[in-house]
């Protein structure tokens, strides 16, 4: 009970001290309308990738018993427990200019560092893994009997993955892809290390409420609540997708 | 089975509502209770990091002091919000006044102990003169408008733009080779030492014994003195060793540590004015 009261506590003391009436001006400055806008396109943009490139590699991972599978599903869990600002340092040092890839990327001419793809790259590297871990617990779930019995009945590989798979899973990996993108909403340290700051470019929501905390205030303040309001709503509507697979 | 696996997506979704609107944003802030055996609070901008330690070691034993070196402008934010120090040294008069107006630093006991000065800390071989930087393709960092260093970063190209051998083509384009605004000046000379920013502009004093990176100085006349002033915190927990220690950093000996730092102290405050 003492620890609910802990966790809930800052969270009404952040609504409380948010001038709610005057929150509509504060979001309308360029420094926080620019911010709102650069993290809703390169969050959606990591939630995306993630959906296409997460969805055959947890299939694979949970239909495939191959060597070194266990150390790759090691290698998948590890974004979501270190600290971000190791995995922003990691980034740098794969993808910085003088990084392993980096160095051969920017003789190719491309240049990642400070540009809103760095942005995203570090929202997929911190974020991805939570859909990937919860899509391939669907599709352990779903039976393999089920597919099989859909083959016999004749059906093609993506007819099976498209109408049997897919449906048995949705919830799960309807519940993960939120939880990615939510994550990479809100990621903080890998993208200050890998991507930088600049207003428009490579400074998200949380870049701005940290910058925002010496700037002003004010701002910080209503960008934290809306994040906090949207962590919340998506919260729940993991919550929901979960409740609703463990009834059906 | 279902049940556990209920709850541990509870765990989950408790631990990444912690880590979303908490992650990332922790400031150290190093508090201390009121025992006069506990060490000393020394909140100091990012930029006095070594000195400050080489001086605590000189001082006396390194264990009784704890630095919470952070920005200048976010240590003035957390005495404002009511963090607990003993000693607040600034890098930025601005910040020190935010302090002072705050209540949380005696005004009478703020005086300027050491000055500093921009240069251009270059890791491209492409950049060799300060007329360089403006020159399109070189990527330059510095430091955020709200951070000392950034703000002094705009005195300087405001004086450059209005100088006749620069002017305001310099300034339109050295702003346009800005990729990034960061948090402190140890950030803009830790990602040129990485490479992944041509130049950045740092104080001189963080090139001290910096050898892999070139430096490149700036004209007297476009340049800032940066003052770094320093003042007694209100409520601090050990009067006696705050007021000790700033007065061994007026010192010839606190003095001799700061100038080997890079650090110039011809500009300080003339006299320990202590407790008025």
């Amino acid at each position: 009970m003492p620890l609910i009261l802990f966790l809930i506590l800052p969270l009404l003391a952040l609504i409380w001290r948010t001038d709610l009436a005057e929150i509509s001006i504060h979001l309308a400055q360029p420094m926080a309308r620019r911010a709102i806008f650069l993290s809703l396109w390169t969050s959606a943009t990591a939630t995306l990738l993630t959906l296409l490139f997460g969805t055959p590699l947890a299939l694979l991972m949970a239909r495939r018993r191959f060597p070194l599978s266990r150390a790759l599903d090691t290698f998948i869990d590890l974004p979501t427990v270190l600290p971000p600002a190791v995995a922003g340092l990691a980034l740098l040092m794969a993808f910085g200019r003088r990084g392993m890839l980096g160095q051969s990327l920017s003789v190719a001419g491309l240049n990642i560092a400070f540009t809103s793809l760095a942005v995203i790259l570090a929202q997929l590297f911190v974020a991805s893994p939570y859909y990937i871990r919860a899509a391939i617990g669907g599709f352990l779930r779903s039976e393999e009997k089920l597919e099989e019995a859909a083959a016999l009945d004749g059906a093609d590989s993506r007819q099976i993955f498209r109408f049997v798979t897919v449906p048995l899973a949705r919830s799960a990996l309807l519940g993960g892809l939120v939880m990615t993108w939510a994550r990479a909403l809100g990621d903080f340290g890998a993208t200050i290390l890998f991507a930088g700051n600049y207003p428009g470019r490579t400074q998200t929501m949380p870049l701005a409420i940290y910058i925002g905390f010496e700037l002003d205030l004010n701002v910080a303040l209503s960008l934290s609540f809306v994040l906090m309001a949207t962590a919340f709503g998506i919260l729940l509507l993991v919550k929901w997708l979960l409740g609703r697979n463990d009834e059906g | 089975m279902y049940i556990k696996k209920y709850i541990c997506r509870e765990c989950l979704a408790v631990i990444l509502l912690g880590s979303l609107l908490l992650g990332g944003c922790g400031f150290a802030t190093a508090e201390t209770d009121t025992l006069a055996t506990e060490p000393l609070t020394v909140f100091a901008a990012a930029s006095l990091t070594n000195v400050f330690q080489q001086i605590a070691q000189t001082f006396s034993d390194a264990d009784e002091f704890v630095f919470n070196f952070a920005g200048s402008q976010q240590l003035a934010s957390q005495l404002h919000e009511g963090a607990v120090a003993d000693v607040f040294a600034s890098a930025d008069e601005l910040q020190m006044q935010a302090a002072v107006d705050a209540g949380r630093v005696e005004k009478m006991s703020v005086r300027t102990f050491a000055c500093n000065r921009l240069v251009v800390a270059a890791g491209s071989e492409q950049v060799d003169s300060l007329k360089d930087l403006a020159e399109p393709g070189h990527k330059i960092i510095i430091g955020a408008e709200a951070v000392p260093v950034g703000h002094y970063t705009h005195q300087f190209l405001a004086k450059a733009a209005a100088d006749s051998s620069f002017g305001p083509r310099f300034q339109a384009g050295f702003e346009a080779n800005v990729v990034s605004e960061e948090q402190n000046v140890r950030v803009v000379l830790s990602k040129v030492q990485l490479g992944e920013a041509d130049a950045g502009v740092v104080y001189a004093s963080d090139l001290m014994g910096v050898t892999d990176v070139k430096r490149i100085e700036i004209p007297a006349h476009l340049n800032v003195t940066v003052r770094y002033p320093i003042g007694l915190v209100q409520g601090r927990p050990h009067p006696k060793q705050a007021q000790t220690f700033i007065t061994f950093i007026f010192s010839e000996k606190g003095i001799a540590v700061l100038e080997s730092y890079g650090f110039s102290t011809h500009c300080r405050d003339a006299s320990d004015r202590g407790h008025e």
